[in-house]
């Protein structure tokens, strides 16, 4: 087995509170996965869960109160948690690319295209200006974005929506990164533009052999989008394991109720299914499962101890129900 | 990009300022001297106005254009010399107590600009006076000291004399803005900071001084444009008290000077001149403004949320 | 009326809610601001008890008495604590009246700056409109003047025409009117902006359904909820009035010499400084600063503690 991409062990994330007596909840509690070489894994959570935070905590990328406690962030071999900020500096952008959810705010306002592209190029790559600008053009086209030597001169506002994330996934992918973390990328796009850029960038992670961890709370975009599929609940990873084998016979209660809530899976004149109650905030968790205030299957055990994940590379899930069944070790 | 239809508009809007203002002017010195408006009507006085005709002093017997245009230099190199020293020490201490706000010199420039807020002009400029003019005897109290003339320009700045004038003045005076403009400053670097541009900048590995410098001072540029417009008339004031407070032979102390003489035409010369003074100032910040944002029309917006105090 | 009486509550638990004594407890530096503050003002107000000389009453002055120096340095009179000035006035009686005077005009002026101001901002943003353009157009054009600049030409102008005498009979009353006109806009322009937010919202659409007549509902279901950021400008600019005060004053065009004010009496301690006699025209400009100090570190604190992302939280 080839060791992975990505490797995230135990990882505990706080906020320094602002208040000197309140302590520093966790928000994220012990999230454990890997990613390998060319991967496409999708990260599936409510809001709230953590995704997003997890996201910007492989690279560091933090808000001034948000820390890493413990645990670590293995990338290429190289423990990102250990490093200094100048080589933390050099893996992001280059090894590891990021595609934000607002195309309408991540573009910098009042510089060119050319400037950002070329700037971002510039940054980890020695090579001519001119040569750094056929790179720009040439990711352009690959993003299908018409006349791409008019649209360098343009500025972020003369372009739509559309454009502007991809030229987003253009910058992501500039720098030939060996991963790229896409956080909601198409959220804030219309439905006709979600379905176009989710493929285009598939595709282009795919035919690059680029990784890709997609981070979404859209659990019907997965399916086509991804080859592995993980589940955050309350700041955790409950479940994990190949997209269509999860999909199609989902082990923890969360997941079910998820598949369950999709539109797609109810009948005609049937109300849509809804998981009743919502996400405990980081305050409220203890030594417990996050998820049995909303579970229909909870039972004491569930009160008194937090399920564990079972260690094996298959689909695999934390609860109590499935202890003593053993986790199923499939590829 | 400059739009035709704006620049008419302002013209427009200009001259109708200045005629507003002409008229003003008018009254004023019925008021003041009536004798000069029994003879002269308004349209008269307009007419006169546009062949450049600002009446005469009565005090010092000559044209008031002339008066008026011998004082401005002194005026003028007061200014510039003041926002000179603003730009010089603004930037570079907004921008320390931006990147490092906990530390101890940082926090010291932002009690120092709590207290510059409060310190008026003239208060600054007592102290200074009595402190180095009086006590030590460093610095000369009043007056330009020796000037140069470049035809009918008059100017200090070439003479160390010349420097040892303007130092008080220039520096009382700057401490009146350099507080605001070093909270402005610090106030927008940290929220571009937070920006979604700014993150996306360092997702890509891009140095931070590169983004405290392309994404922080570029996008403070705006606000700090329109913080110097809204300043400017604030400036005329107090350039008007420090005038009076070092005898510095500007427009200002000539102005309080003619009121305390009654020179009626002088004033009323006076405020004409102080209105188109504004419109052009107004219209040059317009024009910064258009050149700064591309994708927004000349001219600060009125919703604009920056014209409240950046405190 | 009864929908008076409830907003009237409404708005005074919301207020209560936000918890200000405790937040204003929590931050020294503002506490502290807030306890000068307090006692300055409370000083200005028993001024005419506990002034040890009346400054506005030429009885009590004697030439002799003029250039004393105050009690710390030598040759000093124990009768005047701080000195005394050029025409034989204690100075520390000046600069309490001063103190009073600033206060009052700061006052008033405020006043009628917020009256004004809030009226017509509430009129140009909820109804719009020709109403709505003017005003704007007019607090544009009096923002692009600075308050201060304007001041200082209508009053120096009103002096010229009027004459000294005849202009210092009046000047208080006119420096509040016109101190007072001259600041407006700002919060007419604060005002309309909040108004036009919250006019939208739905709350407001459901008033409308119930019935209400719309200066209730600009008066009673919108203000209160814009009232904050006003309330800070409200005290900044009492500084600012403060400060504008004695500028003119310092530039013989504000409060007459008779009735003192911290500026006049630093303007005219001015010479008097390069013969040493430094103390009329610096011991009035610290009473001065720390007015003004205490004033903006409490209007600064204000402002955080009014944010309304701040409702609810404990301190």
């Amino acid at each position: 087995m080839t060791s992975p991409l990505l490797q995230v062990t135990d990882l505990h994330v706080n906020f320094i509170s602002r208040w000197p007596n309140e302590p520093n909840i966790d928000v994220l509690r012990g999230v454990c996965f890997e990613l390998y070489r060319g991967e496409r894994v999708a990260l599936v959570g409510e809001s709230g869960a953590g995704k997003s935070l997890l996201a910007t905590s492989i690279i560091q990328l933090f808000d001034s109160s948000a820390r890493i406690r413990q645990g670590q962030v293995t990338f290429e071999g190289k423990q990102l948690t250990q490093l200094k900020p100048k080589q933390l500096r050099q893996i992001r952008g280059r090894r590891i690319g990021m595609v934000f959810q607002d195309p309408m705010t991540n573009l910098n306002p009042s510089l060119t295209l050319e400037q950002q592209l070329l700037e971002c190029i510039l940054s980890h790559r020695s090579i001519s200006r001119a040569e750094a600008r056929l790179v720009a053009l040439h990711k352009l086209r690959q993003v299908h974005i018409p006349a791409p030597e008019a649209r360098l001169q343009q500025y972020p506002h003369q372009l739509s929506a559309g454009q502007r994330q991809r030229a987003t996934i253009a910058m992501a992918l500039a720098l030939e990164p060996a991963l790229i973390i896409a956080d909601e990328p198409t959220s804030a796009l219309d439905v006709t533009m979600q379905a176009e850029v989710m493929s285009l960038l598939t595709h282009l992670c795919h035919n690059n052999g680029v990784a890709l961890l997609l981070i979404t709370h859209d659990l019907s975009l997965v399916a086509h989008a991804s080859d592995r599929c993980l589940i955050m609940y309350a700041g955790k990873i409950v479940e994990q394991g190949p997209t269509s084998v999860l999909i199609n016979d989902a082990q923890h209660p969360y997941t079910q109720g998820l598949i369950k809530a999709l539109p797609q899976m109810s009948s005609p004149g049937q109300p849509l299914f809804q998981i009743p109650g919502q996400m405990p905030v980081a305050q409220e968790l203890g030594n417990h499962c996050a998820f049995a205030t909303r579970c229909e299957f909870a039972h004491d055990k569930c009160w008194q101890q937090t399920p564990t994940m079972p260690t094996g590379n298959g689909h695999r899930a934390s609860c109590h129900l499935l202890t003593p069944a053993p986790a199923r070790a499939e590829r | 990009m400059i739009y035709l239809p704006q620049i008419t508009r302002r013209i427009l809007t200009g001259s109708i300022t200045i005629i507003l203002a002409a008229c003003v002017s008018y009254w004023v010195l019925s008021l003041i001297t009536p004798s000069h408006t029994a003879t002269l009507s308004l349209g008269q006085y307009l007419n006169n106005l546009l062949h450049a005709d600002f009446g005469r002093s009565q005090f010092y017997n000559l044209p008031n254009l002339h008066v008026i245009l011998e004082k401005l230099p002194a005026t003028f190199e007061l200014v510039i010399i003041t926002s000179l020293i603003v730009a010089l020490f603004a930037l570079p201490l907004g921008l320390y107590s931006a990147i490092a706000p906990r530390q101890k010199l940082a926090r010291g420039i932002m009690a120092f600009s709590l207290l510059g807020i409060s310190l008026p002009v003239f208060l600054t400029g007592s102290l200074m006076v009595y402190l180095f003019a009086v006590e030590l005897n460093w610095l000369p109290a009043f007056g330009r000291g020796d000037l140069v003339w470049f035809g009918s320009w008059s100017s200090g700045l070439f003479t160390v004399s010349g420097w040892q004038h303007m130092v008080m003045p220039a520096t009382a005076l700057s401490l009146t803005l350099l507080p605001l403009f070093l909270r402005l400053i610090r106030a927008e670097l940290i929220q571009v900071m937070h920006s979604n541009p700014v993150r996306l900048a360092q997702a890509m590995g891009i140095a931070p001084w590169r983004i405290w410098l392309r994404y922080g001072l570029r996008n403070a540029t705006l606000p700090m444009i329109t913080m110097a417009s809204l300043q400017f008339g604030t400036l005329m004031a107090y350039t008007l008290v420090v005038e009076t407070l070092f005898q510095w032979p500007g427009v200002g102390s000539l102005f309080m000077q003619g009121i305390i003489r009654g020179d009626g035409t002088l004033i009323a010369a006076y405020l004409v001149l102080v209105s188109i003074m504004f419109l052009l100032f107004n219209s040059l910040t317009d024009l910064a403004y258009g050149l700064f944002n591309p994708h927004l029309a000349p001219g600060p917006q009125p919703t604009q949320k920056t014209q409240q105090h950046p405190l | 009326m009864n929908a008076a009486k409830y907003h009237g509550h409404h708005v005074w638990r919301r207020f209560r809610r936000q918890q200000l004594w405790r937040q204003l407890k929590a931050n020294k530096t503002a506490f502290v601001s807030a306890i000068v503050l307090l006692s300055l003002g409370i000083l200005a107000l028993l001024t005419p008890w506990i002034s040890p000389f009346d400054p506005t009453n030429m009885q009590q002055q004697n030439i002799m008495d003029a250039e004393l120096p105050p009690f710390w340095q030598q040759g000093h009179d124990h009768r005047f604590l701080l000195g005394t000035d050029g025409l034989g006035r204690d100075l520390l009686s000046s600069i309490l009246y001063g103190l009073k005077n600033s206060l009052w005009i700061g006052f008033w002026a405020v006043l009628l700056q917020f009256t004004l101001g809030t009226s017509l901002g509430l009129c140009a943003g909820y109804f719009g409109g020709w109403a709505e353009r003017l005003i704007m157009s007019l607090a544009d054009f009096q923002l692009t003047f600075s308050s201060l600049m304007l001041a200082i030409l209508t009053l120096a102008i009103t002096r010229a025409a009027m004459g000294a005498h005849d202009y210092h009979m009046w000047s208080p009353w006119l420096l509040v009117l016109v101190l007072g006109l001259a600041d407006w806009p700002q919060y007419a322009r604060t005002l309309r902006a909040s108004v036009l937010a919250e006019k939208h919202k739905d709350y407001i659409a459901a008033a409308h359904v119930l019935g209400y007549r719309s200066k209730h509902i600009m008066v009673f279901h919108i203000l209160p909820n814009t009232l904050s950021p006003l309330l800070v400008i409200a005290t900044l600019q009492i500084a600012h009035v403060i400060l504008a005060e004695a500028a003119l004053s310092f530039l013989d065009i504000g409060m007459p010499y008779a009735n003192p004010s911290l500026g006049g009496l630093m303007g005219a301690g001015f010479e008097y400084m390069f013969s040493g006699i430094w103390w009329i025209a610096l011991l009035p400009g610290l009473a001065l600063l720390t007015l003004l100090l205490s004033i903006n570190l409490v209007a600064d604190w204000l402002r955080d503690a009014l944010d309304p992302k701040n409702l609810g939280h404990r301190p």
